[in-house]
Parts: structure tokens; C-alpha cells; sequence
């Protein structure tokens, strides 16, 4: 991990003792494998952020604007002025430390500033220095702190490792939405042109494809075909994918990884098995073919934008509503914000459930529903056939995606489902799930291969609980609603408690659903044998 | 009493003051955290480090096989491998038991050969420790090359069902515009 090569001498001279140091200090150091590269210039032109220029992280001058402290400090002020909330959250936190061990990163890492308490406060002392009367007044004794360029990276480095998770904030007595600390420090640093390649890069390609994976249109039309022609090979039914089809009721959105990412893409195969199984009247759509919304973790204006094109295409499409896939941050957008970015959405009908008749009133406002509220009506109303056993080889535990739960408050949905479709599940400890679950550490931009000891830091509170459930009863199988979190465990549970797969709840559906006219199942939606016997004992839910 | 039995008799205040020292290898808030935090899954560092040395000083005072305990070993140094750690400082926390048993015992009382065997012993975990934080390193090489492996060999799997190429590139990628 570390890059300085020591000389023999160097290496013999161990300290045990982490060098003494005051918070206020902002020095870091940019060691490989702990932070995320910046956005190259052509990612930054794409986007037409400012100060444009191709730069390092770990070079000495970043090439800041001359005048990037009136920016930073112009910004505060105009968000301060626009967003009573983060005045408020900047004003109110009394340090009371009821946050301060509720980060994985903290927890992870050991690293006191990961604190969400004085994560914030790295940004609070510049807003003191330049704001308030006392911090004007008493300076370093006041808790104020100058902006200098030695700040701006100390930002760049503790800002991209919060996960936007959400956790600590359900700790605070006051209600502090750390995340959203994060996200304006995120977007002061954008004002100076410092930003990472793993956000930058999916949001441009999104503003040109549609989708963070730069899938043009016939690309994405040969996945989905290529998705029915596995559905054939294992069920022998032979489905046409509907892609941009005028008049459908529904408009489908999920996020991109589904479409070319394992083990993502066998809750693709899920979702269409599902579709089909039903008689769904519902389309893909190659503009609107993120439900992602990399925008969200670089500024609001850009998640504005990038939501915009799930509203236009489905006036565009005339759908009567949408439907959503598993994600998670996707739903923090359309849960919370969609309605006043880009609402609202009332040339769309409420939804409702065109099997069952299920009135959707949570979805009045947005019109969108989440596909596994969708999937467990159906279930609840004994529209589906499912033979559980086909899951039989998996012990399966619930990582709650932080987004779902958090901002959603989706919980029961997903277990419902999963119990339905296998028969052996098991909770995690209760201190790691539901509205308290641990994020699986490379969410809101966090996940490239160059952050991964960073990410390993931060999945290690998750890795913990899932290593709980698999030595106490053999789970080997993590299912989790969220694309980032089908990219981000595989290699997080090889490294801390290997033996642990994971996978979408629709792919475990997608195992157990008994589709009319299907031949004997051989292999479940991975290719893998389906455990013997189990095409014995079929049961209607 | 010979050295082994006198330490077996103050194992618990060993242990105590050994876990102290590896969590002072953190800053300070962070130690006390370490230390005070008893939940599991709240703190599963603290936890992780407390019963590993446990087993540890339990596997030395018994006699047990170095090899037995690179599970315990491991247990620690997978975290401290991913920590803001030196390469040293993440493998050698099993020296730091050598200055807790000085400070425990009347050292100048100790037969020499009793104390160069423990120490020898000492030293061999923490070789041992070097073992796995390489290892662990390994691992996470390993582990970047399979997702680059994973992701690739889908997306030539899915070319070739749409016979836009073939393993040997006897067609053309190109027909396949944009899944890059």
C-alpha cells in the first residue's frame, strides 16, 4: 500500500505510535489504492465543468484557479443563500459525537476524520473563518480554519470517502443529513475543477447515451436480445423484449449495470422472465436507459439534468406510468427529488397495478414504483407460481441497500419476496440491517479498482455481519437490491470472508418463477445445475 | 515457576495490556473507540483484534504450532493490510507483546533460555505475519485482475452470441459499436 520505498535503515525503525496530530491540520497524503483518480480532461470538457486541465491527485500543484478561494468561498455563499437546510445543518451540530461511530469508514478505518462529526467539521471551519461572527473574531480558537489549496485536497480526499450512506444521520439527534455535507462539499470542489474520473466519466457518458455505460442504442437492443436468448436456453420459452414501444403502460428504467454487468445481469433476466410471465404492457427505452443517476454525486444540477429524460420519454413513449429496477441511489432521485427537479409528472396516471389492481398511493406524486413493491403484490395476490426449491443451494441472507432503505424506507418488500422464492433465509444482526444497515462501501462514486482498499475499509462493518450469518449458518448467498452493491461485493466478500456470492432478489425470483409452457429446468439463471430433486415439489404461492 | 507458567498466571492482564498496545497503534480517538466499543458488529476491528490475540498469547503459552495460529494471525493483518498502515507497522504487532511481558515480569529473574525460546517464538509470528500481510497484498491484486477478467469476458460472450467477433478475432469487433 505504501508508495515511499524505504531504505533498509528506514525500515528498521518502526513507530508503534501514530504520529501526534491536531484535526485542524489538513495535511493528507494521497496513498495508492486510497482515493480515486481525477476526471481526465475529455470527461471534463464533456461536461463543461470549470477549470478544465488534465491533472493528478498525487501532483504537487494541482492547478487550482488564482482566484479559487473567491469561488469556494462565493459558492458557500450562494448555496448558503439558496439552501436553508445546509445553514442550518452547518449551524446546529452541537459535536454531541452520536454520529462519530456510525460510519463504516470510521469504523474501517480507524481514521478519526471519517467521523461524520468532523468530516463536516472539515468543511464547518471554513464556513466559520469566513461566515461567523466568532469564527471571524477567534480564528483557530473559534473552530475556524483558513481555505487554502492544503484544504481544498484535504476535501478531495475525506469527501470521496463518504458513501452518501446516510447512516450516521439516523443517529443524529438534530437530524443532520451528513450526506448532504458531502454533496455540497462535492460541488464546492466541482467549482475549482477537482473532481473524480469514476463520477465524471459515467455522467458524461450518460448525458451523451443515456446510460453511465455509453450503451448506444443498438448495442443496448443486442443485449436485451441477447438476455431472451439465455431465457430461451433455460426455460425454452422464446421472448421478444419490447424496446421503445409507443403506447405501452409502462415504461420500464433500470439501471445500466443490468444490462452488461454480472451478476447484475441475472436480475435482467428476472425482470423480462417476470414481464413475460405476467403478460406485462410495458418497454425498455434506449434514451431513458439509466435509472442511475451519476449526476447525483457531482452536483444537483447534474442529477437534475440526468433524471430529466425519465419524464421526456415517457410523454415521448405515452406510457401510463413508470416501473423502477433494483437500484439505489437511482431511487434517493426519484423517491426525493424527481418530483421537484423535473415534476411534476402529472401527465402520467397514479400507478396501478394492471394485474392484481393494486392502487400504488405511495407512487401518487412521482408515478414511479419500485419493482420489488411491484413484484411482492403480485406475489401477495398469488399471481405467480414459484418453486422455491430451485434456490435450494442457497442460504441466503438481506443486505439492505443503504438508498432503498434510508430514503425509501423499503424493507419488508424485498424479504418478502426472497422468502417466497427460497427456502432458507436468515437476518443478519439486527444493528446491521433495515434502517441501520451498513453501506457496502463504494457507493456514491467511490467503486473504482484504484479506491479498493478504501472500499475494503469501508466494507468491513458489512463483511462482518454477512462472515456472522455464513459461519453460524452457512450463507452463501448475499442478495442486495442495488447495482452498485452486485458490482461492489463480489470482491469486497472475497477478500473479507470468501464463499459468499451475490445477487439481485429478481434473480432469485427469476429461479423459482414457473413459467407457462417452460421445459424442466436445468440450470438455474447463472448456467449452474439446478440442485437434484428440484424440480420435485412445486408449489402455488 | 518457569516463565511460561508465570505469564499463563497473569495471562489476562497480558492480554489486556498487549490489545492496548495494538490499539494504540491508532489515533486517539480511535484507540479509545477500539477499546470501549464491545458490540461486534459496531466495532468488528476492536473485536477481531481482542479475540485473535486472545487465541494468539492462548496458542504461545500453550505451545502450539506457529502455523496453528496464522488463522488468528490473519484475522488481524487482512485488517490492518487495507489500513492506513506501513507495511511494518501493520505486521509487527506481535513485537509489541515482547515490551508488555518485560514491564509484567522481573525479566533479570528469567533463565535466559526460557526467554530467548519465547522470544524466538514472538519473532516467528510476527515473520509469520509478514507471511500474510504479502499474502493479503497478493489478494488484492488478484482480486482487481478477476473483476477486469469478469467484465471482459462478458462482454465477449455476448459479442460472440451476436456473432459480432470470435475468440481467435476472426471477425470483426467493430460490429459490435459502442460495447467498450
Amino acid at each position: 500500500m505504501a508508495d515511499k520505498k524505504l531504505t533498509p535503515q528506514e525500515m528498521a525503525q518502526v513507530n508503534y505510535l501514530p504520529p501526534a496530530g491536531d484535526w485542524m491540520d489538513p495535511t493528507v497524503e494521497f496513498k495508492r489504492g486510497t482515493y480515486c483518480y481525477a476526471a481526465p480532461l475529455k470527461n471534463q470538457e464533456a461536461l463543461q465543468l470549470p477549470n478544465p486541465r488534465q491533472w493528478n491527485p498525487q501532483d504537487k500543484d494541482w492547478k487550482l484557479p488564482l482566484d479559487f478561494k473567491q469561488l469556494v468561498i462565493g459558492g458557500m455563499q450562494e448555496r448558503l443563500d439558496k439552501f436553508r437546510s445546509w445553514k442550518l445543518f452547518l449551524d446546529i451540530c452541537v459535536r454531541c459525537g452520536a454520529c462519530a461511530d456510525k460510519c463504516h469508514f470510521f469504523i474501517g478505518s480507524g481514521d478519526p476524520k471519517n467521523m461524520p462529526v468532523l468530516r463536516a467539521e472539515l468543511l464547518r471551519s471554513v464556513y466559520r473563518k469566513y461566515f461567523t461572527a466568532g469564527g471571524k473574531a477567534l480564528g483557530k480558537l473559534g473552530g475556524a480554519r483558513e481555505l487554502d489549496e492544503k484544504v481544498i485536497k484535504e476535501w478531495y480526499y475525506y469527501f470521496y470517502q463518504c458513501s452518501e450512506c446516510r447512516r450516521c444521520s439516523v443517529f443524529c439527534p438534530y437530524g443532520i443529513d451528513t450526506c448532504e455535507i458531502t454533496m455540497f462539499g462535492r460541488e464546492l470542489l466541482n467549482l475549482v475543477g477537482c473532481s473524480t474520473e469514476w463520477v465524471v466519466g459515467p455522467a458524461s457518458s450518460c448525458f451523451r447515451t443515456g446510460n453511465h455505460l455509453a450503451i448506444p442504442p443498438h448495442a443496448l437492443k443486442q443485449s436485451l436480445e441477447f438476455a431472451a436468448d439465455e431465457i430461451e436456453g433455460i426455460t425454452g420459452i422464446k421472448i421478444e423484449v419490447p424496446i421503445n414501444k409507443k403506447g405501452a403502460e409502462i415504461l420500464f428504467v433500470t439501471p445500466s449495470g443490468d444490462f452488461f454487468a454480472q451478476p447484475a445481469w441475472f436480475t435482467l433476466l428476472g425482470y423480462i422472465m417476470l414481464f413475460h410471465e405476467i403478460g406485462l404492457d410495458y418497454t425498455f427505452s434506449t434514451y431513458a436507459s439509466e435509472g442511475g443517476n451519476f449526476g447525483l454525486f457531482l452536483g444537483a444540477d447534474y442529477a437534475k439534468s440526468l433524471n430529466a429524460k425519465i419524464y421526456a420519454e415517457s410523454r415521448r413513449l405515452g406510457v401510463k406510468w413508470v416501473l423502477g429496477g433494483e437500484c439505489g441511489h437511482m431511487w434517493r432521485v426519484l423517491h426525493q427529488y424527481m418530483d421537484t427537479f423535473n415534476g411534476p409528472g402529472d401527465f402520467l396516471q397514479q400507478p396501478v397495478s394492471p394485474i392484481t389492481g393494486t392502487k400504488f398511493e405511495n407512487a401518487r406524486s412521482t408515478k414511479m414504483v419500485h419493482i420489488c413493491e411491484f413484484t411482492a403484490d403480485l406475489i401477495y395476490h398469488h399471481k405467480l407460481k414459484l418453486d422455491p426449491s430451485r434456490n435450494d443451494r442457497w442460504k441466503v441472507t438481506f443486505h439492505d441497500s443503504c438508498n432503498p432503505a434510508r430514503s425509501m424506507g423499503l424493507f419488508e418488500e424485498p424479504r418478502y419476496i426472497i422468502n417466497k422464492a427460497c427456502n432458507h433465509f436468515y437476518e443478519m444482526p439486527e444493528n446491521t440491517i433495515r434502517e441501520r444497515t451498513f453501506c457496502c462501501g463504494s457507493g456514491a462514486g467511490l467503486g473504482p479498482d484504484e479506491n479498493l482498499e478504501m472500499r475494503l475499509r469501508g466494507g468491513l462493518p458489512r463483511a462482518s455481519a454477512v462472515k456472522y450469518v455464513r459461519d453460524k449458518h452457512g450463507v452463501n448467498m448475499l442478495a442486495c437490491i442495488c447495482a452498485i452493491d452486485k458490482a461492489s461485493f463480489p470482491p469486497l466478500l472475497e477478500y473479507w470472508c470468501p464463499g459468499v456470492e451475490t445477487a439481485g432478489v429478481h434473480e432469485l425470483l427469476g429461479n423459482a418463477l414457473i413459467m407457462q409452457g417452460e421445459k424442466t429446468r436445468e440450470t438455474d439463471l447463472r448456467g449452474d445445475p439446478l440442485n437434484p430433486g428440484a424440480e420435485e415439489g412445486k408449489t402455488d404461492v | 515457576m518457569n516463565l511460561i507458567q508465570s505469564l499463563t498466571a497473569k495471562k489476562a492482564a497480558i492480554l489486556r495490556k498487549w490489545a492496548d498496545a495494538v490499539f494504540d497503534t491508532y489515533p486517539g480517538d480511535t484507540a479509545a473507540f477500539l477499546r470501549s466499543e464491545k458490540d461486534r458488529f459496531a466495532n468488528p476491528v476492536g473485536y477481531a483484534t481482542t479475540i485473535s490475540l486472545d487465541k494468539i498469547l492462548d496458542g504461545l503459552l500453550t505451545g502450539s504450532d506457529i502455523h496453528a495460529l496464522s488463522a488468528y494471525i490473519e484475522d488481524i493483518i487482512k485488517i490492518r493490510a487495507v489500513q492506513d498502515f506501513s507495511p511494518p507497522q501493520a505486521a509487527s504487532f506481535p513485537l509489541l507483546l515482547k515490551k508488555v511481558i518485560i514491564d509484567e515480569i522481573k525479566i533479570a529473574q528469567v533463565p535466559a533460555g526460557e526467554w530467548i525460546d519465547l522470544e524466538t517464538r514472538i519473532d516467528s509470528l510476527t515473520l509469520s505475519a509478514f507471511e500474510i500481510y504479502a499474502k493479503m497484498q497478493e489478494k488484492m491484486h488478484h482480486i482487481r485482475m478477476k473483476e477486469l477478467e469478469k467484465s471482459e469476458g462478458f462482454l465477449i460472450k455476448l459479442m460472440e452470441s451476436r456473432g459480432a467477433c470470435c475468440r481467435d478475432g476472426s471477425e470483426d469487433p467493430s460490429d459490435f459499436n459502442g460495447c467498450t
